[in-house]
């Protein structure tokens, strides 16, 4: 039990000291790094172009001038899979007023038609592999988790990240004074 | 792994104390991977820490520390070879259980949490270090909030050395055969060859060649008044080259074609056929008829040798053949790791030599034996007639205890009275003694009597339904029948077996399989003499009880013991929930009760 107490305290002050030197370290540093998540936000949309689900490419300059709204999802994701009809409801109610959702699937495009289908998602949706991961990337999703969901304003700025599953209530409160 | 944890946390705790205050929290949970918005959503690489570690030189153990809130799927997780000489075996993957989640949208999932371990058994050959990229795959989400994209990582690892053994793991001690053939493994193809001489001396100085001393004896003592140092010698040297060459072919087909020869040398219709060998052999031996060879052969091998008269060198060939079958079952273990080490290294001609070695050195006392029994054996005397006799029953026991493994236990012990009856008529013990009789016949006389009474004995025990000839009474005793049996399972097929396995490890209990025949001599003693000790049963109280019954010896039997590469019973495995099958702590052959506690101590700790 001796060496365990022992080899138990040597580790803890190690560790403290590793904590203290972190923190000498940290000061010298310039302004500490951004998080990438936060750094997106109020820069310009970065520009992209994807298949949809037909396999039509689609540019997202298309959508310039109204609200976008690009979520990333995937069948295989349970939470995003919940949050998709009050997405559906938002485009619904917002639609005329400038309101453009669009899915992002992290999969096969033949995997997602009969999601589409059977939730009547009434707005487009894109689908691929590595470069959704890539391109959710570029939209400040490091970790490369889903649901991601980016809210870009009327000019192309990004006005709002959230990584993980938003409610519908919450989108609105962001969307609707961009409207 | 709860002090790893452990560790972890104070590290932390010291991480903390010594950054003290200013907003250390917020950087702490940036160090991690969080993002302000979305609450903690941890990097993939900290939510699902993954680490590789070879595990012997034929598995890898791929271990996931899992964060708490954060699940794997158990479906999702794939493991397969992306460089190297070597396969996953798939069959033998074993995933562990998780737990069911009610998914709103999928229904029932399984999904693993906390720690998970995965022994990855690879299928490979032989041979020096090997570097493999195994590819693991895995998906998983955060409850309730976040999934992660399907990843893969390519994981380098460097297999230690492989001799052809399996193993689970590099640091646990081999079991019998699994030992006997790693050391074989590591000699080249001549060391392989003297190590089996070796083997087949060391055989040779256990109680398995003394079956095959009679027989020798008995075709040594047929030659009578010709019999010489030479002959005797030559003869002798016939029957071990004879034996030799069996083991040699057994080695050439286990090379090639992987054939189960033990349990084929097992079945009932090879049984009778020896019994029937060895009763017309004791007939022979008792003068009913003189054994000839074939006069076209005869003249044949007196072209051969001419010198020496033919026929019995014949004779003595064919019984050397035949004896190598005989010693087989007794020599069960040891003849069961050579086996698998030729059948795994696939080479025919490396198989029949080594064999062939250990045949020599197995019949190497036998060739002193000829040699001096020429020399001490008196050339003629009707006394002669009187040991050929002796062989005669010598012969006729072999021939009731091969039948022993296929008839009924009191069949064969009233096989065992009739035999020690007869004897005992034979020695005169119910003949009246000569008046001035001399002494000799008092004691051939009283052996009659003794055997008769202990015949009798037989009798009454196998009329009662007894089974064991040194107990034959024992089904007669007040309370008999009262010794406890272990609450075994019986199973006869592998589907069975399998079910019966998977649902211990989903209860998480440890198994214990036994490999069980009626004809199986060593699995009645351990029935006899272990499994009733009190501390046994206890020690096995919380243990699942399976019994294998491969008595019928059909395909299903065989397809059980082929399962898990066995030769014939005895043998009793042990399975863990987590591990599988615990292969070090197999166990062939028999044990008494006090080295099978310590057997039990081992295989249960782990």
């Amino acid at each position: 039990m001796k060496p365990l107490a022992l080899a138990t305290g040597a580790i803890v002050i190690v560790a403290m000291s590793a904590g203290v030197a972190y923190r000498l370290s940290s000061r010298v540093e310039s302004p500490p790094a951004a998080e990438p998540a936060m750094s997106v936000v109020g820069t310009q949309r970065p520009e992209f172009s994807l298949a949809d689900v037909d396999g039509a490419p689609r540019s997202v300059s298309e959508w310039d001038g109204k609200v976008l709204a690009l979520n990333f999802w995937a069948t295989w994701c349970p939470p995003c899979r919940k949050e998709i009809p009050e997405f559906v409801e938002l485009q619904h109610r917002y639609g005329e007023r400038g309101l453009q959702f669009v899915g992002i699937a992290l999969q096969r495009p033949d995997d997602v038609r009969a999601f589409i289908q059977e939730h009547n998602m009434n707005y487009p949706v894109l689908a691929g592999e590595m470069e959704v991961i890539r391109l959710a990337e570029r939209y400040g999703n490091r970790v490369g988790a889903l649901p991601y969901t980016v809210i870009i304003d009327r000019k192309g700025r990004i006005a709002y990240v959230k990584p993980g599953p938003l409610s519908g209530t919450a989108a609105e409160e962001v969307i609707a004074p961009l409207l | 792994m709860t002090f790893r944890r452990f560790l972890c946390a104070l590290l932390l705790a010291g991480c903390a104390a010594g950054a003290a205050a200013d907003g250390v929290g917020d950087r702490l949970q940036k160090l991690f991977g969080g993002t302000r918005g979305g609450g903690e959503i941890l990097d993939p690489e900290l939510a699902f820490r993954l680490q590789a570690e070879t595990a012997g030189p034929t598995a890898v153990r791929v271990s996931w520390d899992i964060a708490d809130g954060y699940y794997l799927y158990r479906d999702k997780f794939s493991f397969a070879i992306g460089a190297g000489a070597a396969s996953v075996d798939a069959a033998k993957l074993v995933l562990p259980r998780g737990e069911w989640k009610d998914d709103e949208e999928f229904g029932r999932v399984e999904v693993n949490t906390g720690a998970v371990e995965v022994l990855v058994p690879i299928a490979r050959a032989a041979g020096p270090e090997l570097a493999i990229t195994l590819t693991v795959g895995y998906q998983g989400c955060k409850d309730e909030a976040v999934c992660y994209p399907p990843a893969r990582k390519d994981l380098p690892l460097t297999l230690a050395a492989w001799s052809g053994t399996d193993m689970a793991a590099g640091d646990t001690p081999l079991s019998e055969s699994d030992a006997i053939s790693a050391r074989l493994q590591s000699a080249g193809f001549v060391g392989s060859v003297l190590a089996f001489l070796g083997f087949g001396l060391l055989l040779s100085l256990t109680p398995c060649v003394f079956p095959l001393i009679p027989i020798l004896s008995g075709i040594i003592t047929r030659r009578g008044a010709e019999l010489t140092p030479r002959s005797g010698f030559g003869l002798s040297l016939a029957y071990v080259l004879a034996l030799s060459a069996a083991y040699a072919v057994l080695g050439i087909i286990a090379g090639s074609l992987q054939l189960n020869l033990q349990t084929a040398a097992q079945t009932p219709a090879v049984i009778v056929a020896f019994s029937v060998v060895f009763v017309v052999l004791a007939l022979s031996m008792f003068g009913v008829f003189e054994l000839q060879v074939p006069a076209a052969l005869q003249s044949r091998l007196s072209v051969l040798s001419d010198a020496q008269p033919g026929g019995s060198y014949r004779g003595a060939a064919v019984m050397g053949a035949l004896s190598a079958v005989i010693a087989g079952p007794c020599v069960a273990p040891p003849l069961a790791g050579a086996l698998l080490y030729i059948s795994r290294t696939g080479d025919a001609f490396l198989g029949g030599a080594a064999l062939f070695a250990m045949g020599l050195g197995f019949g190497a006392p036998l060739l002193l034996f000829g040699l001096s029994a020429g020399s001490l054996l008196p050339r003629a005397g009707r006394w002669m007639n009187g040991i050929r006799r002796v062989f005669g029953v010598v012969m006729l026991g072999v021939a009731v205890w091969l039948l022993g493994r296929v008839l009924p236990g009191p069949a064969t012990l009233a096989l065992w009275a009739l035999l020690l009856i007869a004897c005992a008529v034979h020695l005169g013990a119910l003949e009246r003694l000569p008046a001035e009789g001399g002494g000799p016949a008092r004691v051939f006389k009283g052996t009659g009597l003794a055997l008769l009474v202990y015949g009798a004995a037989l009798i009454v025990g196998a009329a009662a339904g007894g089974d064991d000839p040194f107990r034959p009474l024992a089904g007669l005793r007040v309370g008999a029948g009262a010794v406890e049996r272990l609450p075994f399972q019986r199973i006869d097929n592998l589907s069975a077996l399998r079910q019966e396995l998977d649902a211990a490890a989903r209860a998480n209990r440890v198994v214990m399989l036994d490999f069980y025949a009626d004809w199986c001599v060593e699995c009645k003693r351990m029935e006899r003499n272990t499994f009733p000790d009190p501390r046994v049963r206890d020690r096995l109280r919380q243990v699942v009880l399976l019994q294998a019954d491969v008595t019928a010896n059909d395909p299903a039997s065989l397809e059980m013991l082929a399962a898990y590469e066995l030769f014939g019973p005895p043998a009793i495995l042990f399975f863990s929930p987590g591990a599988g099958e615990l292969r070090a702590h197999r166990l062939v052959g028999y044990l008494g009760p006090e080295e099978f506690l310590e057997h039990l101590a081992l295989a249960l700790r782990s």
